[in-house]
């Protein structure tokens, strides 16, 4: 999952992405309003984490510039403005959630990931393909009730791929969503980890990654 | 003063109260004197009809006096006494008794030593006991015969006394000073109402201004006090109020925008700390990790404890618990230090630094405090000047009074922004983004200033900024 956080305070703004990093999330970073939305507009994230004063662009311009946007990323306004008027106003400026400094990084974690699954329309923090269960709270995924080892990463694209499950999902998709825009994978590097992902399986669940050549890949469960 | 409707009742029914006992007494006075004049006139009377009927010829003095006109002096001697006898007696000038009344019996009146033709009247018991009032008078006979002619004889002298009771006039002067003290209580009671609903009714706007102020609660303190329309005398009062509200809304709403803006600065340090925290104890087996993340909370903890410690600062300034000295300051080498402290962070901005400020450049103030300031002026100078910019510090001191100016290229600063440039936390970038500025150096520099007798303003003009720290004295 891609998430992108525009915070002034270089101190949080690193913490926060070195915490999410190691949630697996591709996390991509902006001190300024400005280069906050041009990040936005030109990358397809998943969550915004948006502070609201900033320099340059104050976070209520960034909502307004992201807008008219088809396929605009849920928004979490991290804040210190505390009163109920702020909240609202953040909130109709087309902000998802709200979340007052301080907080703790735990709940901020659990609003990042409640945005990622509501922006995939997934209600259940427990995602079944099959018999192959993701839960997306716990971070953990078994099959066959083995609990599969996976790293960050491997856990974030079968993440991805288990939100996405049934459609078929572009490669560049999974780059723009696992990878942050200033570590682009190598050219196989996608493959190669759908490739970890299926060994992992093991051979009962091999062909629960298919291969749609030249499109993509669709998680799916083989007997349905 | 413990009350003012008792010092109003008390004052004014003392004061009544002694103008009715004079006025009472004055009328008890005047009535009774004219009542004894009365018994006066009456004793003359007397005096008048008793020498009328004295005659004299050339053989005698004779005296003719009718019993039955006259009964109050006795009757017909040995007859029964009045029950208020009147008593009289005449006697020659050599004391030889003439006539005396029956109803003395024989007894003497008192006669005084001298008498003369006028009438002297004075106050003694009667010989019957009774209290009585006397009248002397020396008259000459009136009735002469012949009343013509050489044969006619002189006039003889006679000293008429005469007496009456006064228990008619005692009984009336008893009377009248009833009736007075009756009167002056009367009216005492009729002033001391009207003086207490006077007093009552003049003390009502006081008391609702009292209501109203009782009812004025301090998390929503009115604009005016409105307590109606105001007699003259408590309308400078409620004047003096409003005014009072006014700075005490004044004094709360920067008490709370200050208590705001302190818990906003500090929302996000401590997010930073908390989140710096968090995710380093989420990956606990990293060392390096951990270490970066301890550094980050110590730079964060002592920029916290930097503002927390301006704040005490502010608020010791504000209680007046700082203390102040005054001495004679080399201001020229407080300068010159922090121009060499700044220096490295003037060379990395590309600012140049020029000064006409000399050392031996000196002012009367508390060297803290003029440190404090100084040094928040130059940091800002060269911090918010313009990257290859000039700051210049200049210093002046004309008849006994000094000014400092220390100027920068202004930036964006806008004219309006230098109201709020001494307000705690206030800076230019909303966002508060450059962490190493508390937003309290001026703050706390202007409060120094105007606690110790300075000045400190700041101008713009032509895109150049100015602070300019002054003392007249």
């Amino acid at each position: 999952m891609r998430v992108l956080i525009v915070e002034d305070s270089e101190t949080l703004r690193e913490s926060l992405r070195t915490g999410l990093a190691r949630e697996g999330f591709a996390v991509d970073v902006a001190g300024d309003g400005r280069a906050g939305l041009s990040y936005a507009r030109n990358n397809p994230y998943d969550v915004l984490v948006l502070d609201l004063m900033l320099p340059l662009l104050d976070g209520m311009g960034v909502l307004a510039g992201l807008r008219e946007r088809q396929d605009r990323p849920h928004v979490l306004v991290l804040t210190a403005r505390d009163r109920i008027e702020d909240r609202v106003q953040g909130l109709d400026a087309g902000a998802d959630d709200y979340l007052v400094k301080p907080f703790a990084f735990e709940e901020f974690l659990a609003r990042v990931r409640a945005l990622v699954r509501r922006r995939y329309e997934e209600r259940s923090s427990v995602v079944t393909v099959g018999e192959l269960v993701v839960d997306v709270v716990a971070r953990r995924a078994s099959f066959r009730g083995n609990a599969l080892e996976l790293t960050a990463r491997e856990y974030a694209l079968l993440e991805y791929l288990a939100l996405r499950r049934g459609h078929t999902v572009l490669r560049e998709e999974i780059e723009d969503h696992i990878y942050g825009v200033n570590k682009l994978p190598s050219s196989n590097a996608v493959d190669s980890a759908i490739c970890i992902l299926r060994a992992k399986f093991g051979p009962e669940g091999r062909d629960l990654v298919r291969t749609k050549r030249g499109q993509g890949y669709v998680l799916e469960d083989p007997a349905a | 003063m413990k009350s003012i409707r008792f010092f109003l009742l008390s004052r004014l029914l003392g004061g009544a109260t002694l103008v009715l006992a004079a006025a009472g007494a004055a009328v008890y006075v005047a009535v009774a004197r004219s009542l004894q004049a009365g018994l006066d006139r009456d004793l003359a009377a007397r005096v008048e009809s008793l020498a009328s009927v004295v005659f004299q010829t050339r053989e005698q003095v004779d005296f003719e006096f009718s019993d039955q006109l006259m009964p109050e002096y006795g009757g017909e001697e040995g007859g029964p006494a009045t029950p208020h006898p009147a008593y009289f007696e005449i006697k020659f000038a050599d004391g030889t008794l003439l006539e005396r009344s029956n109803s003395l019996a024989g007894a003497d009146l008192i006669t005084p030593d001298e008498v003369t033709a006028t009438p002297s009247y004075w106050t003694a018991p009667l010989p019957d006991g009774r209290d009585g009032r006397y009248v002397a008078q020396r008259i000459e006979v009136h009735h002469v015969f012949p009343e013509e002619g050489p044969d006619r004889p002189a006039a003889a002298r006679l000293v008429l006394v005469v007496a009456q009771g006064r228990e008619e006039l005692v009984a009336l002067e008893r009377m009248l000073l009833a009736q007075c003290i009756g009167a002056c209580i009367l009216l005492a009671g009729l002033i001391a109402a009207l003086s207490w609903l006077a007093v009552e009714r003049g003390l009502e706007p006081a008391r609702r201004l009292a209501a109203r102020l009782d009812a004025i609660r301090v998390d929503d303190l009115p604009a005016r006090l409105e307590a109606g329309e105001l007699p003259a005398e408590l309308a400078p009062v409620a004047d003096k109020i409003d005014a009072l509200i006014g700075r005490v809304q004044t004094a709360l709403t920067r008490e709370r925008r200050t208590t705001a803006d302190i818990a906003h600065e500090l929302r996000t340090p401590v997010s930073e700390l908390l989140t710096v925290s968090e995710v380093a104890l989420r990956d606990g087996n990293d060392p390096q990790a951990g270490r970066v993340a301890l550094a980050k909370v110590r730079d964060v903890a002592w920029r916290m404890g930097r503002s927390l410690s301006t704040l005490l600062k502010l608020a010791r300034l504000e209680m007046g618990a700082e203390r102040i000295d005054r001495e004679s300051v080399d201001i020229g080498g407080i300068v010159r230090e922090f121009l060499r402290s700044l220096s490295a962070a003037a060379r990395e901005r590309g600012i140049k630094v020029e000064s006409d400020v000399g050392l031996g450049d000196r002012v009367a103030g508390d060297p803290e405090v003029l440190r404090i300031v100084v040094s928040n002026l130059l940091s800002n100078a060269i911090h918010y000047s313009a990257r290859d910019g000039v700051v210049r510090c200049s210093f002046e001191s004309p008849n006994g009074s000094w000014r400092l100016v220390i100027e920068n290229e202004a930036g964006d600063l806008e004219p309006e922004d230098l109201r709020s440039l001494s307000a705690p936390f206030w800076r230019k970038d909303r966002a508060r983004t450059d962490s190493d500025r508390s937003g309290l150096g001026l703050a706390l520099s202007r409060a120094l200033a105007e606690k110790t007798g300075m000045e400190l303003a700041f101008e713009l003009e032509n895109r150049v900024f100015r602070a300019v720290l002054s003392s007249s004295n």
